[in-house]
């Protein structure tokens, strides 16, 4: 530790004290870590509350399932912009875009949202014939009968990706995964490995394993961009503690979940400190922290059992939700200027000869 | 008593608005959009010369003669300014053209032009592609949802340095109370006669409105997005006529204006859209509908695939459409007169 660093703020204190002393007891292990499990509550303050009247968006990887199935018990306002049968996998999340791992796939699921991006990639096709968006393969059981109804779902869906973004008033993101396929044509980046779910007929396809400083930039983009169309928006991170199901690194994959993970919670640290009305919520470690010995994960230890999921959110609504006043305010920075003041004052100075339509 | 009203294309509204608050006064209109530039405004001054008040925007550029602000100082008894109103806060993606010789450009919608349509024109991209471009997020960074309080800002600084108060003819209009940049609708034109006429001393008479002489002219669309961002609504679509038109409209007619005249001068506010089109879509794989073709490629192609020089009709064909050396390629390959050749060519082993 930086002894120089960490004693100069307190000055004369530093006689009689050390830094540490009169800090709450959620700063020491002992006292916040080693009690009773049910008594470990990590997170100290929020940076913002969530009324009953605010509409909550989710995304994520499959723990953000649990997140949203829970909100709308819980009593929040659960966005739902694409609604339809739950049996084809509409209301899992506020549109059907299914889980979305990577924050590269957030990212880009935002820019084909925006027209943006057009992916080379339309549709898959499966080993039944029938087709598949590659961007959210398993959202409708069946299938499409041909790529031109996926083009006319993928139309409607993107329609309600945006209203979400842009009417949402919390979004909750799960950072799930590092590890992910990409198109080598376009980036296109895959929620599954191309054959798991719909094969393309190219193998110009790529494992890819992001790095921090590739999830910081993406995030950070996501984030900015997301401010354009919604600048009031709160924005809340957390870290799926599901560890992955199989690695494609020449590495363990116990090796692997860990330094994902770490990847992840790091990117979601830094965001978290350098974005203001961002937030990091600490499911990853209300679920895989030492105090409950990893028994809120089933047998398989990869399945986070219902009472791990109820205590995240017990702990969730305690410090996020209010009946109270919510203080909402923009988060986004100076907007750009359409037009400068030369040539509102063209603008001004122009006659027009509108009979010339009125004709 | 005898009104004069000197102004632009809100002249006729203004007019209509002062007779209906002085019914008993004569109002004499001279609208600049019912003359020509550089013409005799003898008969004009004159009808103005009569008149005990003489009402006018602020003119000053040559064409307009002895209409200008200053020469009607010289010659009007008693004059006093009103604002024209220019407002781009609900409109901020429509600008004005001009092509290569400063001539205003003219397409389905008039003098009126999308920025984000000539962008994507200016850089290939098709009109199926651009449609998708009016959202949130191009608007977003395009600085459209800030247009509308910049612009509030403005219109207050300018109406009040006639002592007219802005704010107050806001609040008596309509929440969208422009039809298009330069055309306020007739609640807005009227709130402002209603300050004119107490300004210059004389008694308004509680009055109903006149018709809208302008909304019969085009109406720009009002898109959803920024709607919903500034809070003012509804959202409409384009008009024309009182008949609606969509947004895959407007780009159509309007891609194929800039095909017959190229936008060789366009305003700051078409350079950033097509900045953020450079960076922000073309990044990435984008059907191209421009016309890539030259005079040169098809005479190459003529020269190299049917052994002759193309003739200029041939020429002037390709260069009216939009076409791709690939689709000059094609052309050529499939044609009757190709096979022909090829055929002989054959046959001579």
């Amino acid at each position: 530790m930086d002894t120089e660093h960490v004693l100069a703020p307190i000055g004369e204190a530093r006689v009689s004290t050390n830094p540490y002393r009169g800090l709450p007891d959620s700063a020491f292990w002992r006292r916040a870590v080693a009690i009773k499990p049910h008594e470990v509550d990590p997170v100290v303050e929020a940076r913002f509350r969530i009324g009953r009247e605010d509409r909550v968006a989710t995304a994520g990887s499959c723990f953000a399932q649990h997140i949203s199935r829970t909100l709308a018990a819980r009593g929040f306002n659960y966005l739902v912009t694409e609604p339809g049968e739950t049996a084809r996998n509409f209301g899992v999340y506020p549109a059907r875009f299914g889980n979305i791992y990577s924050v590269r796939q957030l990212l880009q699921l935002f820019r084909r949202a925006y027209g943006l991006f057009e992916p080379v990639d339309q549709a898959w096709r499966r080993e039944d014939g029938r087709f598949v968006d590659p961007f959210r393969p398993q959202v409708e059981p069946s299938g499409f009968a041909d790529p031109e109804e996926v083009a006319r779902d993928r139309d409607r869906h993107l329609a309600a990706v945006r209203t979400m973004f842009e009417e949402c008033d919390v979004f909750i993101f799960t950072l799930g995964l590092t590890e992910a396929w990409h198109s080598t044509v376009d980036g296109a980046v895959f929620p599954l490995a191309p054959g798991v779910a719909g094969m393309p007929d190219h193998r110009d396809f790529a494992f890819h394993n992001f790095s921090v400083a590739e999830m910081v930039e993406d995030l950070t983009r996501f984030i900015a961009d997301l401010r354009l169309v919604n600048p009031a928006v709160r924005i809340l991170l957390t870290v799926s503690p599901v560890p992955l199901i199989a690695t494609y690194e020449t590495r363990h994959v116990l090796v692997s979940t860990v330094a994902s993970k770490a990847a992840l919670r790091v990117v979601a640290d830094e965001i978290t400190r350098r974005e203001e009305g961002v937030d990091y919520f600490p499911s990853f470690e209300i679920i895989t922290g030492p105090h409950y010995g990893y028994r809120f994960f089933a047998s398989d230890l990869r399945e986070v059992r219902p009472e791990g999921v109820a205590r995240v959110m017990d702990i969730f609504a305690r410090h996020y939700m209010t009946t109270g006043p919510v203080e909402r305010r923009s988060y986004a920075g100076a907007a750009p200027v359409a037009r400068d003041a030369a040539e509102m004052a063209q603008l001004a100075q122009v006659v027009c000869d509108e009979e010339a339509i009125e004709r | 008593m005898r009104i004069g009203v000197v102004g632009n294309c809100q002249a006729a509204g203004f007019s209509a608005c002062i007779s209906r608050l002085r019914p008993d006064d004569e109002i004499c209109t001279v609208s600049l959009n019912d003359l020509k530039p550089f013409a005799d405004f003898s008969a004009q001054m004159t009808e103005l010369a009569g008149c005990d008040l003489v009402l006018t925007q602020f003119i000053d550029s040559a064409e307009w003669g002895a209409l200008r602000t200053a020469e009607l100082q010289r010659s009007i008894r008693r004059l006093v300014r009103f604002p024209a109103i220019v407002f781009a806060g609900f409109h901020p993606d429509c600008v004005y053209l001009t092509d290569a010789g400063g001539s205003e450009i003219r397409g389905a919608t008039g003098p009126y032009h999308s920025a984000i349509a000539v962008a994507c024109f200016l850089e290939g991209i098709s009109v199926q592609r651009a449609l998708k471009l009016y959202n949130a997020l191009t608007y977003g960074s395009l600085g459209y949802f800030a247009d509308y309080d910049r612009e509030v800002l403005r219109l207050e600084r300018e109406f009040s340095t006639g002592g007219y108060d802005a704010r107050a003819a806001i609040q008596a209009s309509p929440p969208v109370f422009m039809h298009t940049l330069n055309h306020p609708r007739i609640e807005l034109l009227f709130a402002l006669a209603e300050q004119v006429v107490v300004r210059v001393g004389l008694q308004p008479l509680k009055a109903t409105l006149p018709p809208d002489t302008l909304s019969n002219a085009l109406r720009w669309a009002v898109h959803p997005e920024i709607s919903r961002q500034i809070g003012k609504g509804p959202p409409c679509n384009f008009a024309l006529g009182g008949q609606e038109f969509s947004l895959e409209t407007m780009l159509s007619t309007a891609y194929s204006a800039y095909e017959r005249t190229p936008p060789d001068h366009v305003p700051p506010s078409v350079m950033r859209a097509r900045a953020f089109v450079r960076q922000n879509v073309l990044g990435h794989p984008a059907p191209s509908v421009r016309r890539t073709i030259t005079v040169e490629d098809v005479r190459t192609g003529f020269r190299v695939i049917l052994g002759r020089e193309a003739e200029e009709a041939a020429i002037d064909a390709w260069m009216r459409q939009p076409a791709t050396t690939e689709d000059l390629r094609q052309a050529l390959f499939t044609s009757r007169e190709f096979a022909a050749k090829y055929e002989a060519l054959r046959a001579k082993g």
